[in-house]
This record gives C-alpha cells, structure tokens and sequence, in this order.
C-alpha cells in the first residue's frame, strides 16, 4: 500500500503541494486528475524523489518503507517506478544495460532477463529494431512510452505512477499501455497511481478511484463516475477558468 | 621553439619540454607490449596483415603480401605538402626512419592492415616514427595503427601519418594510442583525399603523460568525404591536447569531425579545431562537433572551435559542450533502481560506445569499453 498523509511540497519557497492525503492499496488503480498548474507532476516527482523538490512535511510510506527518508534509487529498489512524462535520451545506453545495471543493484538474477525483455517487447509492440539502440534517442512519444512500460513490466515494481502517460499517445498505443498495466494490476498486485489531465485515459484504463487535485490539495474524491462528469463540466466548478484548448475531454495528442 | 603565447600551443605543456634532455633513438632492445587495450583491437583483428616497427624500424623479417608496397622513401603524391606542418613534422622527417606503405588493387581489401609501433628505450629518448600510407585508384582498405610503450619508459614520441588517398578510394583507419605514462608524445595525423575519396578516421587516445594529436584533413578533390573522428579519456595528471584542420580547397567536399573527450582526476582535455574553406571550394559541407565530460572536481577541459570560410556556397557548423554528467540522465536511470555509481559508470560507457557505431573496423566498441572500465577504476582510486 502507498500511503500520503498530509504531504506538502514544493520548489524553493513556493509551496506547491499543500497537505495531500491519499491511500492506494495493492492492485487498484487511482487517477489523479487535475488542470495545468494543480501540482500533478510536484506530485510524481517529489514521490519519486526528484532532486530540487523540498519537502515541507508529511510522510510517504510503500508499506513499511518511509520514502522520504530514501534517495530515488532506493525508492526504486524499495518497489516504486515511475512512468516519465518526459522519458530522457540517454545516448549509448540500452535498454538492457539499463535493466541488467538496476538487477545488479538489488542483487537480483539477471539470467533470462533477455527472454523477458523481449517478452515484454512483444507484448507491448515496442518495435525490436530499437532494442539495441540508446534509450529514448530518437523514439518517437508512443515509442518512448511504450519502452518505459517494458521496463515496468520487467522490473515488476510494488507501485506504479504513470506520469501524463497519455501525452504523445496515440489510441493504439494507450490501449497497449493500459491493458499491460491492468494486467500487472491483476497479476502482481501492482499499485497504481494514474496522473492525467484528460479524462480519455481513464476510458482504457478504468480507474477504481478517482481524485481532483486543484491548487496543491485534493478537491474531491469519487469512483469512475467523477472521471465523466468531469469530463461534462470540466474544472470549472473547482473554481478553474478552462482555456477552450485544454477541456478534460480534449483529444489533441502529445498537449 | 614554439611557446604556449602563441595560439596554436595555447593551453600546451611546450613551455615545460626539454628538448635537450632526449638521445636520439635507435631500434635495439625494444621489448615489445601489449595492453588489454591494445590486445582487444588486435585480437578482434586477427586475421589482420600485421607489420610490426620498434621504435620506427620495420621488422627485417616482414615480408609484403601481393599489392602491398613497402619502401623508405616518400612516393612522389606524398611528397606534397600536407597541410598544418610544422617544427615537429619536420623534426620528424629529418630524424625519422619513414616508412611507405602503398595499399593497391592486387591486395586483400577483406583483410585489415596492422601496423603496430613498438616504442622503447633505457635512456630519455626521442622517437620519431614515420608512415606514409598511400591507397591506390579505387582501392578499398582498413588500416590500424596501435602505439604503445612500457610503462616505465622516459620518451618523447614525435610520430606523424601522412595519408594520401587517390582517387574514388575508400579508407577505415583506426589510431590507437596507448603509450606508457613517461612518454610524452607530440603528434600529426594527415590526410589528403582526391576526388571522391571517403575517409573514414578513428583515434582512441588512452596514454601518455602529454599527448597531443594534430589532426588534418584535406579535401584536395572534388566530391572527397572526410570523416574525422576521436575517443580520449583523461586520468591521473594527463594533459591529452587535440588540435584540428578540416581544409576544403575543392568543391562539393564534405568534412564531419566528432570528438569526445572524458576528464578523470586532475587530469585536462583540450581541443581547438579550424574548419578552412577555400576560395572556390563549392558546396561544401563541413561539421565540426567537440563534447567533454567532466568527471572530477580537478579535471579540466577547453574546447575553442573555429570557423575561417572564404566561400558563399558553403554550409558549416560548430559545436562544443564541456560539462559533468547531465543531471536529467543521472536521475532517469537512478529512478529505475539502479545505484548512483553505477548510473555514471553506465553513463561514461554511453558517451564512448554512442561514438564507436561511427567506426566500421572491428573491435572499436570493446576498445572503448576497456579504456572506459580502465578510466573509470583509476577515478575511484
């Protein structure tokens, strides 16, 4: 289980989380919804560990490891993994090195992690031209989200955060993405929280709980019927003035 | 002498050589070695023709394959002047025993030619190893060099490589340097390339204490492609100090240098780099790219490129960057799990094995892999 309580954060001294509670037990799925500038993707990044972010206060605890207290690579090692909005190219690095140096980390058997990879590789249609290639380099954005999910699938974390995973998304590769992690969700018992400002990943992905977040706090909590009626009223009734281009039903990909 | 106030030794250990202090080299008592470096080009080579000099003599017992061409003296296009000579490459060709090798037609393209320059000796010494390599109209080849010294040998190495390259030849060379941590080694590298000529250049410079590389290239005939391209890693105290000249003096040339330097330690990179065009060298294209990783707080790097372009029709470009590990890069691979010395050691390999594709001799990728892991275990030391 990932537990937030009263979780607040920021950058320098501008405070952009402020008091977030939340719980996601093993196996469900919740979304997080929020417009521009509601502190989605503070949220993910501080989880994760990010340099730069300041913790204020609060905790995060992946059942009995206290995050906050770990720097990101042994959060990693302790089950989190989150799915980059904006994955980075790291030139001459691939796929597998990266995977085989994470198994070398926590001491794991790195023998039939190749088989696995292009296990994964299959089922996620990731094109197997970019196997051996650097990471993220020159992929396109279905290509770059798809490749961070083979490593989700692989490395086989407690809890996932899927940052804005629908930017860059096309509807074939959504499906993709949103069947493999329902089906780690099943399987493993992954946790999962689905950060978006779109309401049509939800569709695929079929969230058990869903939150607002406006303005660094959880506005309202409620199950896939709040993802819909969002969708109608748009945030609005939150007290945010939506631009015409960035509706919650919008479908423009990649914005 | 030159003086490190004048541009071209800017930033150079000139001011700290003495000149005096070497005897002139002879060939006895050479021992001859190898380093895991080195043995990993030669090993992924083996079916290469090997020619083996001690300190610029080519072994008696060599014996030239049909379409290979040995001799001491300068076949007559070589003899033109290359451009960028200077006091040293003529030290070299007054004191130097030069070696010619003319690769033609009747040879073996398939397999790759080895030269390896055993250098040594007892006393402080200066070596000044020679080759003139000339490939023939038409001719395809791949050509090694290795340098290496022992360790504990006190030289001063003044090697120069001429290329010429006839007409619609196609040539893969590889330097790879990796001399003792005594020798202190000022070098050139040219080329000159007739029309249509491809040249495709590698030099992986791991040794010496202060190694400098001269590296031109000229496009003397239409439609000619240079592709210059070198891989360093600086540890310890090391001053490893690269200098370049793209020269287009004909039209439709195309000239791609990439250079990628790492700094460990105290060590210091330097590159300065010209790209000249011409009057009259036409649709001309002509890259010039330098990218430094700085990995310790007493490493140091400079990188000054330079553009001189006498001709409308041209497109050009430079780049340099000179920094430590990208912060971004560093936090994506941690936050898959992967511990923090790790991620840069994963990076660094990167930065190395992302310029090998752009070499098509074997070999290159596990060269730069070892000098990496090499690198990288004085860096923790």
């Amino acid at each position: 289980m990932l537990r937030i309580e009263d979780l607040r954060a920021g950058v320098g001294s501008k405070e952009i989380l402020r008091g977030i509670n939340l719980e996601v037990r093993s196996g469900e799925v919740h979304a997080i919804m929020g417009p521009n500038g509601s502190g989605k993707s503070t949220l993910s990044h501080v989880l994760m560990g990010k340099p730069g972010y300041e913790v204020i206060g609060g905790s995060v605890f992946l059942d009995d490891t206290d995050l906050l207290a770990l720097p990101a690579w042994k959060r990693a090692q302790a089950g989190l993994f989150l799915v980059s909005q904006y994955p980075i190219e790291v030139p001459g690095v691939s796929l597998e090195e990266a995977l085989q140096a994470a198994f070398e980390t926590s001491g794991r058997n790195a023998a039939g992690l190749h088989e696995e990879i292009l296990r994964e590789v299959a089922s996620l249609r990731f094109p197997i031209s970019l196997l051996g290639r650097s990471l993220n380099v020159d992929f396109s954005g279905g290509e770059k989200k798809r490749n961070e999910m083979v490593q989700l699938a692989v490395l086989k974390p407690k809890f996932g955060i899927l940052d804005e995973i629908d930017s860059g998304l096309d509807v074939d590769a959504l499906r993709d993405v949103s069947r493999r992690v329902e089906q780690a969700s099943n399987d493993d018992q992954l946790g999962v929280l689905a950060i978006t400002h779109y309401s049509r990943l939800l569709k695929e992905l079929r969230p058990d709980r869903v939150h607002v977040l406006v303005r660094g706090e959880i506005a309202a909590t409620g199950g896939p019927e709040l993802a819909a009626q969002l969708e109608r009223t748009g945030y609005a009734e939150y007290g945010v003035a939506e631009d015409d281009k960035e509706s919650v039903g919008a479908s423009i990909f990649g914005l | 002498m030159p003086t490190s106030s004048i541009e071209e030794w800017r930033y150079s250990e000139i001011d700290e050589l003495d000149l005096s202090k070497y005897l002139i080299s002879s060939s006895e008592a050479v021992r001859d070695c190898t380093s895991a470096l080195t043995t990993s080009v030669l090993e992924a080579n083996n079916n290469a023709l090997v020619i083996v000099t001690r300190n610029g003599v080519v072994d008696p017992n060599f014996d030239p394959p049909e379409g290979i061409n040995l001799g001491e003296s300068d076949p007559e296009d070589i003899s033109h002047d290359f451009s960028g000579a200077d006091l040293f490459s003529y030290l070299n060709a007054l004191l130097g025993s030069p070696l010619s090798l003319s690769i033609g037609a009747a040879y073996d393209q398939r397999r790759p030619v080895v030269v390896v320059r055993y250098l040594d000796s007892g006393d402080p010494t200066a070596i000044f190893p020679n080759l003139c390599l000339r490939l023939e109209e038409g001719v395809s080849a791949q050509v090694i060099e290795v340098l290496v010294s022992p360790d504990d040998s006190e030289l001063l190495a003044i090697p120069v490589t001429k290329i010429f390259q006839a007409e619609g030849s196609s040539l893969d060379y590889l330097l790879v340097q990796d001399v003792g941590s005594k020798c202190k080694m000022i070098g050139h590298q040219a080329s000159r390339l007739m029309d249509n000529a491809r040249l495709k250049s590698m030099s992986i410079v791991a040794g010496g204490d202060y190694a400098r590389l001269f590296t031109t290239s000229t496009i003397a005939g239409a439609g000619a492609e240079s592709r210059l391209n070198a891989a360093y890693f600086g540890s310890g105290q090391q001053v490893l100090d690269f200098r370049t000249l793209q020269e287009h003096s004909a039209k439709n040339g195309r000239s791609e240098l990439y250079f990628k330097g790492a700094a460990a330690n105290k060590s210091h990179l330097v590159y300065s780099g010209l790209i000249k065009v011409d009057k009259g060298a036409t649709s001309t294209d002509a890259f010039q790219t330098n990218k430094n990783l700085v990995l310790s707080e007493g490493a140091r790097a400079d990188s000054v490129p330079n553009l001189d372009i006498e001709e409308n029709d041209v497109r050009c470009s430079h780049a340099s960057s000179v920094g430590p590990i990208d912060e971004d890069q560093q936090y994506y691979l941690e936050s898959r799990g992967i511990k923090p010395e790790l991620v840069q050691r994963l990076i660094v390999g990167g930065f190395f094995s992302e310029i090998a594709e752009r070499s098509a001799i074997a070999g290159v990728k596990e060269a730069l892999k070892t000098l990496a892991a090499r690198k990288w275990r004085e860096l923790q030391q």
